[in-house]
């Protein structure tokens, strides 16, 4: 076991490794064989001159004057031998005749990075202390969230557009998510704002965006299978009952009304069963549009899964990067639990057609399910069915006629660093052999994407595709729980336990939300 | 008492691992030596070479690679000059500084704070080891083909003007 520990913590350090240089261009430093280059350097702003002999000596002049007529440069400095020991130091004249090659370099662009070092060090050492005190009245509620993405200039949590790779929690489990921006635009450019808003370590692989054009009138949305699909405008249903009541008005349009809805207080596992109606017309190649995100009931069982591993969570993690444990026994229990299945009505009999299973409760999701089958004109019913107090539905409609379209893709034409690390630089995204980006709590950058030209009346829809994993910082308050035979119970969906955790969800359910929002870690000035 | 031994044995792992040989950004100015260069062959067999760049010649790379080996019963630093064909490099990159000069006396200590967490310590201490070595490997650089062209190395050499003549190469160190 302490050999696979070992092993698990030099994968994290390998992961951190060359993560942060700066790159340079070498014209930073001049090499001249002419002596009189001297006579075009300033000596006043080129201080620590090189004079290279031809028997590989160096004199290191620290001040230096040169005239053409004195047929010698002084200054004062040290000459080292070939093997680079000190030979004389002091007041040094030196020759012309003797000097086989004159160095000098632009100090300025190798500057101390020690205060944007330190920032980061002291956010590792104090974020956990500074914000741990938020989040102690309910620590299973604390923000927590995958990399958001913003669109430049409307950058509030309300506008977040995406967050990515929500279930990849360890290395092993790195992957990709493809996820609406919610946005199209005419512009041959698009700046996205990338942020790490949680006590996360974000290591990022890959990042490219991806555009479908259409007209004003069209859609592009995304399925489960990462398809594109460039779509007519969705039509809502004409009915929409939970429980029998009419819940359309909170569905019907995309607009900041949300279906939510409860969890009964002693079982996590009840379901809501949606009933859907749409009109009675020729639907060919039909697609049923949802906009939706999780509660925080999933944000609670992450948490509250880590806090009964306890101390031998990094032992858990060792085993699943280890492949002792398939990453699948963490995740795919809640992953059915905690899904939106949906099912068609054909000739008495309900098919399931598809299900959704995009994990994150910040960013809105918008996908498409494409139907199996045509509709010959009698009323489509649909039922979406979804455990309860799980899911958030912003919006349901169908589109007709959608037809599968392939995305552009467009790499990052350039990054800057808003908030964080030195020498984060755009070669860790693109360069497989490169490593990643990682990103600590604040850290903010933004990437810049360039667009081919439009036709004329057609927009861009936008798609982020981000490949990667998270690593979440453990809070102290979650150590306290440490019970492995709960956890086992948990994953196993032990009917009896989830009753407990029902009751223990429920009585913090009304105040999650608050208190996540509140919790989300804005870097200090931005407070 | 063990497991504190590992966590020490981990933070120091931590701190050894930072690339030695390279500058700060203070004693830049003032290096004479070259400037230390990581070469990446194409053979997947072929050995990484890693070391100073002494000279170049003939378009042929000169790079001191250091070695500590075990020998007579002692450890001793042993200097080996690696002629490196540019044609059979993959991909390289030169070090010349590193990024901060005084980040790593307070990064092991943020790595020594880590034992005081007492058994939460092997949690925190993955993120804190990924964090601190991100900070303390991070370091000025060239990419070779990108940033500097093969018939610019020359200039990153502790000899640019070429190998000095009347040199024993098996002196050099």
């Amino acid at each position: 076991m302490k050999k696979q520990y070992i092993l698990f913590v030099f994968v994290v350090i390998l992961i951190s490794s060359c993560l942060t240089h700066k790159y340079l261009d070498h014209s930073f430093r001049g090499t001249y064989e002419d002596h009189r280059a001297l006579l075009h350097i300033d000596s006043t702003s080129a201080p620590f001159l090189k004079l290279h002999f031809e028997n590989g000596d160096v004199a290191l002049l620290e001040t230096w004057d040169y005239t053409e007529s004195a047929d010698s440069v002084r200054g004062k400095g040290h000459l080292f031998d070939f093997n680079r020991r000190v030979q004389k130091f002091g007041e040094l004249s030196i020759a012309v005749g003797d000097i086989a090659l004159v160095e000098s370099n632009r100090l300025d662009v190798i500057e101390d990075r020690t205060p944007e070092s330190m920032s980061q060090l002291t956010i590792l050492a104090a974020v956990d202390g500074a914000l741990g005190a938020l989040c102690l009245a309910i620590p299973k509620a604390c923000f927590g969230s995958c990399p958001t993405f913003y669109i430049k200039g409307m950058e509030d949590l309300s506008q977040c557009r995406a967050e990515s790779f929500s279930e990849a929690i360890l290395p092993s489990m790195s992957s990709t998510d493809i996820d609406a921006l919610h946005y199209a635009s005419e512009d041959d450019e698009l700046e996205l704002v990338m942020k790490n808003e949680a006590l996360e370590t974000h290591v990022l692989d890959k990042i490219t965006l991806m555009s479908v054009a259409r007209t004003h009138d069209e859609r592009v949305y995304v399925d489960g299978q990462d398809k594109f699909y460039r779509c007519q405008n969705a039509e809502a249903p004409v009915s929409a009952l939970l429980a029998n009541q009419s819940v359309l008005n909170e569905i019907s349009s995309i607009d900041e009304q949300e279906l939510r809805t409860r969890t009964v207080a002693d079982d996590l596992m009840v379901l809501d069963t949606i009933e859907l109606t749409f009109n009675n017309h020729e639907v060919q190649n039909g697609g049923l549009v949802l906009q939706y995100r999780q509660t925080l009931l999933t944000t609670f069982l992450f948490y509250h899964a880590i806090s009964l591993l306890g101390d031998e969570a990094v032992d858990q993690m060792t085993n699943i990067e280890s492949g002792k444990v398939g990453a699948s026994r963490l995740w795919e229990p809640m992953l059915d639990f905690g899904s939106i299945r949906i099912y068609q009505e054909q000739e008495d009999r309900w098919e399931k057609i598809g299900a959704i299973t995009e994990i994150g409760p910040i960013a809105q999701n918008l996908e498409v399910v494409p139907l199996p089958s045509n509709n010959d004109g009698e009323e489509l019913r649909l039922r979406l069915v979804m455990t309860k107090g799980f899911w958030l539905l912003n919006y349901v409609g169908l589109s007709a006629d959608i037809e599968e379209v392939q995305p552009k893709v467009h790499a990052p034409s350039s990054m800057d660093v808003i908030y964080g690390a030195a020498g984060l630089t755009l070669d860790q995204l693109t360069e497989k052999d490169e490593s990643a980006l990682v990103t600590q709590p604040y850290d903010e950058i933004s990437f810049n994407f360039c667009l081919d030209p439009l036709e004329e009346h057609h927009v861009n829809e936008f798609f982020i595709s981000a490949t990667g994993y998270y690593l979440e910082w453990i809070r102290k308050e979650w150590m306290k729980e440490k019970d492995l035979k709960s956890f086992y119970k948990m994953i196993k969906l032990d009917k009896s336990y989830w009753i407990e955790l029902a009751k223990e969800y429920k009585s913090v359910e009304a105040q999650m939300d608050e208190h996540f929002w509140q919790t989300n870690h804005k870097r200090p000035e931005a407070i | 008492m063990k497991y504190k031994t590992l966590l020490i044995a981990l933070v120091f792992l931590s701190s050894c691992a930072v690339p030695r040989g390279i500058p700060t950004p203070t004693t830049f100015k003032s290096n004479v030596n070259g400037a230390k260069i990581y070469l990446y062959p194409k053979r997947s067999s072929a050995k990484k070479v890693e070391g100073e760049i002494i000279a170049v010649k003939d378009s042929r790379i000169y790079v001191l690679e250091n070695e500590i080996k075990f020998v007579n019963s002692n450890y001793t630093l042993v200097h080996n000059l690696t002629i490196v064909d540019p044609k059979a490099i993959r991909s390289g990159h030169i070090v010349l500084a590193r990024l901060a000069d005084s980040q790593f006396k307070s990064a092991d200590l943020i790595g020594l704070m880590t034992i005081s967490h007492g058994w939460f310590a092997p949690i925190t201490i993955l993120f804190n080891i990924g964090g601190i070595r991100s900070v303390k490997k991070a370091t000025y650089r060239m990419k070779i083909g990108r940033d500097v062209y093969w018939n610019e190395v020359h200039k990153f050499a502790r000899f640019p003007q070429g190998l000095p003549p009347g040199i024993e190469l098996d002196q050099l160190k």
